[in-house]
């Protein structure tokens, strides 16, 4: 018996330190790798967390190992019985209190660089790609119209479109969040991006695809019995591709019905 | 014992007890209920065996759906034996579909355990089903789970998978769009009741928004399209993130389910509800001079006798329009290229939206026109009585708002050709009108001028004030036909509450 | 103590588990589950006659026997039970109404009942609810009918269309008219005819019809009119008198369907008329007021 609970408190941190190990590299805590700078350094913040916890939890179940095997190592002998403890009350405090404290401390950089405005990339904040308006239950998006600024009104030539939005990789981009009706989220999981949609509010919101490729918009908060259904893409292009895509959007948007060739008058304008 | 007790009566409390959720069925139209019983339970019987249930659904070969499966003949006819391989012929697309759904690189081809279902079209097995465990393309032989006898003559008809389409677009019209527009398609889903506008009830197989000419149904790229875009405006979301397949089986299923309603509607509102609705035989057999309860009885039996033939002629029609919606020529294409937008192209657009929309859509497109206030005829009403409520209705009978222009929300598509299809095409379904008969041109001058106005500047209501003056000013100088004509006017509203 | 603990314990749990199993309903294809089992039959587009169907021994499928040979005809008047009767104009000449230069500069009549002087109902539709049995169509070029909006109000008030018959659609105003014919077997039509459009729009019909469609405008919301298309010529429109005709009827009994726009069901539901070879066969058909129960 006494080996036995000694070796349950020494067996679970020793999953948890080949748990912490192999974890970043199984992928199991995240959705997938981090598909951008600030993504990866919200991943640090969250591993630096991790593996500050793991510390402690190791250190408490060795104590717990630790003292079982001495307190049984002798059958007769009294227990010291620490309760209202001092010195120990004012440690386990101020040791934590430490702790939280340098963590609060190191994660402000990247918290301000996330989601304070004047932190933003000043290039992605000056041209905002798109508004993105959530509405039971679906995105829609609306472009300015290329070599035009996006304005918060809507403007003759906008491009819209729905549920999928298109951004150029590897630069940040800022975006116009709002919503027509109640309260959503806009989550890319990928880009480590969740930001609330609230009704009468226009929230600049910036995030960076690093590598051209698709992925998935989800709405991360319950607006609704279509709630599951609210599920659009995100398409990063290269900066090339990005734009032949706007133009190609532009296109489509001004289809006037007549087959290309019959068109041919109008072609040039 | 005490926990055993309770444990039994917790039991029944679950999904399979008292409280499992309603069955999904295929409901009747009112129409129908309205009718003589006898009647009404001959309707219901000849749905069913048209149309099955949601549970076991019929794949009516009349009607111009593709329900999915390969379809193929039989090449040889072997007089006498047992066989356990058949020699059959693929159409070479059909073939394609069968190789990519299930043949490997090597080109082998490989079947779920069950094996596939091949179902007889024709001949002496017509109906039945086997199963089917194998294919050899070199000898082009399916090999056959039991044997058959009598082999079928060459040339059979059979389809492998039947209804393989209509089952999966079941699938996901039961996931995505059954809890608005309901398990029959009419627009009576659980959430429809929370939902303004309503959600689309399909049993009339009319739908609003289409590319195809005023007097075609709509066209399945109208219905893609409209499943992928959404409806702004109204409840109805994009699914466009549903795959190609995805989004075919669908749409096949929503063609299916609004053919099923119209049918049924088609029949009992020309061949039943004149003669054979409950009140009817009540008159019929009330009324001086009536009828004899034996002559009552004897015309039911012998409408219930021609029900198949019913069935069958109006299912003709249908079939005809619907197939026809997706032929190439019912698909509106401008006689012109759009018009440039330009001052005077919407200045043109705007005295014809003056002279036809703005009954309807008001001088300054708010969607605020007199018609909006009018109390109209009821068409369904026998009595020929107004609506309860002022305004347009639709031929559901729910009231239509028309388009605030000003909104800049297009439900059907913003691009100009959706607005010409508009126009052109008009909106069957609701009391918009078809302007075919306007100049292309003059339909491009409107569309540019309806896109404009969420944003007309003081230049442009200056420049239509002052076409406005000059149009007052001509008509004074010219005095009006003999019939003492003024076209209407459009000034009085235009520039006098302007939101700034 | 661990045994008191599982014996309450135990029913609580088989509770959560039930609950769990009713919320998540039964996972065995409930209701419209959209992965329960579906069965797909299919059925054949051609439909399978069976000789001891109902429709196969009766002969009359629409009532018509023939009998004899040789047409007759079939003439009367439909009168009103309490002679003349006349109802102010729709529209006063005048009125306040939408293009009122045009639509009202004259008075627009009520035509939901027209009775003449002498109790003539005209406008009363008396047609064959299908062709007579062995009745074959003579291969005639039909004339297009003409259809006219004027005044804002249909001009004629009822006609007879034949199915395949063009209709040309005219407006005789200088204000836009719309015609929505709410036909039931065909798509239906709404049109935009021009102001001054003597051209007009042609279109046809190629279902008959049960009953006559509605017609209306949807921009001057009291005009109305009534056309019924009729895949034979014995469908016809009561005269200003009330009286009508309908020669070449094959010999034998007819049904026949009288119907008025005013009254919500039909007059004459099945009227008997029995058509002798080269005679006429004449009635007088008399109605009161209590028929037309939509004035």
């Amino acid at each position: 018996m006494r080996l036995f609970w000694v070796g349950f408190f020494i067996f679970w941190p020793a999953v948890a330190v080949i748990a912490c190990y192999i974890a970043p590299g199984m992928n199991w805590w995240f959705p997938g790798e981090a598909g951008s700078p600030i993504g990866r350094q919200i991943d640090d913040l969250f591993y630096m967390i991790l593996w500050i916890v793991t510390a402690v939890f190791i250190a408490v179940q060795a104590v717990m190992g630790y003292v079982l095997w001495r307190a049984s190592a002798t059958d007769n002998k009294r227990a010291f019985f620490s309760h209202g403890n001092h010195h120990l009350e004012v440690i386990w405090t101020i040791v934590p209190a430490g702790i939280l404290l340098f963590i609060a401390l190191y994660q402000m950089d990247v918290w301000a660089h996330y989601r304070i405005q004047s932190q933003y990339p000043t290039e992605a904040a000056k041209a905002p790609i798109a508004e993105v308006t959530a509405r039971q239950f679906e995105w829609r998006i609306r472009y300015p119209q290329p070599d035009t600024k996006l304005e918060i009104k809507p403007q003759k030539h906008d491009l819209y479109a729905v549920n999928e939005l298109f951004v150029p990789a590897g630069r940040p981009v800022m975006i116009y969040l709002r919503t027509e009706d109640v309260q959503h989220s806009f989550f890319i999981p990928r880009l480590r991006i969740k930001q609330d949609a609230v009704p009468g509010q226009v929230i600049p919101v910036w995030f960076e695809a690093t590598k051209p490729g698709e992925y998935e918009l989800l709405c991360a908060e319950l607006c609704g019995w279509g709630h599951y259904k609210m599920k659009a893409r995100v398409i990063a292009l290269p900066e090339e591709e990005y734009y032949a895509m706007i133009e190609k959007l532009e296109q489509a948007q001004s289809f006037d019905g007549v087959p290309a060739e019959a068109d041919d008058s109008n072609a040039d304008e | 014992m005490r926990h055993l007790a309770v444990l039994l009566l917790t039991l029944p409390l679950a999904g399979c007890g008292a409280f499992s959720p309603p069955e999904a069925e295929f409901v009747l139209r009112a129409q129908t209920e309205e009718l003589d019983s006898k009647v009404r339970t001959a309707v219901a019987k000849e749905m069913d065996e048209t149309f099955g249930t949601p549970h076991a659904l019929v794949a009516w070969l009349k009607l111009p759906v593709d329900y999915g499966g390969y379809a193929g003949v039989t090449r040889t006819s072997k007089l006498a034996g047992k066989i356990k391989s058949l020699s059959v012929r693929f159409e070479d697309d059909q073939l394609a579909k069968f190789t990519e759904a299930f043949a490997d690189k090597s080109g082998n081809y490989s079947f779920p355990d069950a094996g596939l279902q091949l179902t007889w079209l024709s001949g002496p097995l017509s109906g039945t089903a086997i199963p089917v465990i194998g294919y050899n393309p070199e000898k082009r032989e399916l090999a056959l789970d039991e044997a058959i006898e009598p082999h079928p003559p060459a040339d059979t008809p059979f389809v492998l998978q039947a209804g393989e389409t209509l089952k999966y677009g079941r699938r996901l019209y039961m996931t995505h769009c059954m809890h608005c527009h309901g398990a029959s398609g009419d627009g009576a889903g659980p959430t429809a009741k929370y939902l303004n506008p309503l959600p689309r009830d399909y049993r009339l197989g009319q739908f609003k928004f289409k590319s195809t000419r005023t007097d075609q149904k709509t066209s399945r790229e109208d219905l893609k399209r409209i499943i992928l875009n959404g409806i702004p405006g109204t409840y109805m979301p994009s699914f466009l993130l549903l795959k190609e397949d995805e989004s075919h089986a669908i749409v096949e299923y929503i063609r299916w389910l609004g053919m099923r309603g119209e049918l049924e509607n088609s029949v009992v509102i020309n061949e039943l509800r004149l003669d054979f609705s409950k009140d009817a035989i009540k008159q019929r057999s009330s009324e001086e001079g009536s009828e004899t309860s034996d002559e009552i009885n004897e015309s039911v039996s012998e409408v219930i006798g021609q029900l198949p033939e019913f069935f069958d002629s109006y299912g003709d029609d249908m079939a005809e329009l619907w197939a026809a919606a997706d032929e190439e020529d019912s698909l509106i294409v401008p006689a012109v290229a759009r018009i440039e937008d330009s001052l005077e192209s919407r200045v043109r657009g705007r005295r014809f939206f003056l002279e036809k929309c703005a009954t309807c859509h008001g001088h300054t497109g708010r969607g605020d026109g007199q018609m909006t206030i009018d109390f109209q005829k009821n068409t369904e009403d026998p009595a020929g009585g107004l609506y309860p409520i002022p305004g347009l209705h639709d031929i559901w009978g729910h009231q239509v708002k028309p388009r605030n222009l000003m909104q800049g929300v297009f439900r059907g598509g913003r691009r100009p050709i959706d607005l010409y299809y508009r126009l052109y095409g008009g909106i069957t379904a609701s009391k918009m009108p078809a302007f075919n008969t306007a100049e292309p041109e003059l339909l491009w001058d409107t569309v540019n001028y309806v896109l404009h106005i969420p944003y007309e500047t003081p230049a442009d209501k200056a420049a239509y004030k002052t076409e406005d003056d000059k149009y007052e000013a001509e008509l004074k100088a010219a005095p009006p036909t003999a019939e003492g004509a003024t076209p209407p006017t459009g000034e009085a509203t235009t520039t006098g509450n302007e939101t700034p | 103590m661990s045994n008191r603990l599982l014996v309450t314990s135990l029913p609580l749990c088989a509770l959560a588990v039930c609950l769990c199993v009713w919320m998540s309903g039964c996972d065995q294809g409930i209701g419209g589950g959209a992965y329960s089992d579906v069965s797909v039959k299919v059925r054949s587009a051609t439909l399978e006659t069976t000789a001891d169907d109902g429709a196969g021994t009766s002969t009359t499928t629409t009532d018509q026997t023939a009998t004899g040979s040789g047409p007759g005809t079939f003439s009367g008047r439909v009168v009103f039970d309490t002679g003349a009767i006349s109802f102010p104009p729709l529209i006063a000449q005048g009125q306040d109404v939408k293009d009122k230069q045009v639509c009202s500069a004259e008075a627009v009549p009520n035509e939901k009942l027209v009775v003449d002087s002498s109790g003539g109902i005209a406008n009363v539709f008396i047609f064959l609810d299908a062709a007579p049995k062995g009745y074959k169509p003579e291969k005639e070029e039909l004339e297009p009918i003409l259809f006219d909006q004027k005044n804002c109000y249909f001009r004629p008030h009822a006609l007879v269309l034949r199915a395949g018959q063009p209709i040309r659609i005219i407006n005789s105003d200088p204000v836009a008219h719309n015609a929505n014919i709410q036909v039931k077997r065909s798509q239906g039509f709404s049109q935009t005819v021009n102001s001054s459009d003597t051209t007009g729009v042609v279109t046809s019909f190629a279902k008959s019809e049960k009953l006559p469609a509605r017609v209306t405008c949807e921009f001057h919301n009291w005009m109305e009119a009534h056309i019924l298309v009729a895949d034979h010529p014995f469908a016809v429109v009561t005269a200003a008198d009330g009286s009508f005709e309908i020669p070449n009827l094959p010999s034998g009994t007819h049904t026949f369907r009288v119907w008025h726009e005013a009254a919500s069901d039909p007059l004459e539901r099945g009227l008997k008329v029995t058509v002798k070879p080269g005679e006429s066969t004449t009635m007088e058909l008399k109605y009161g007021r209590a028929k037309f129960s939509k004035l």
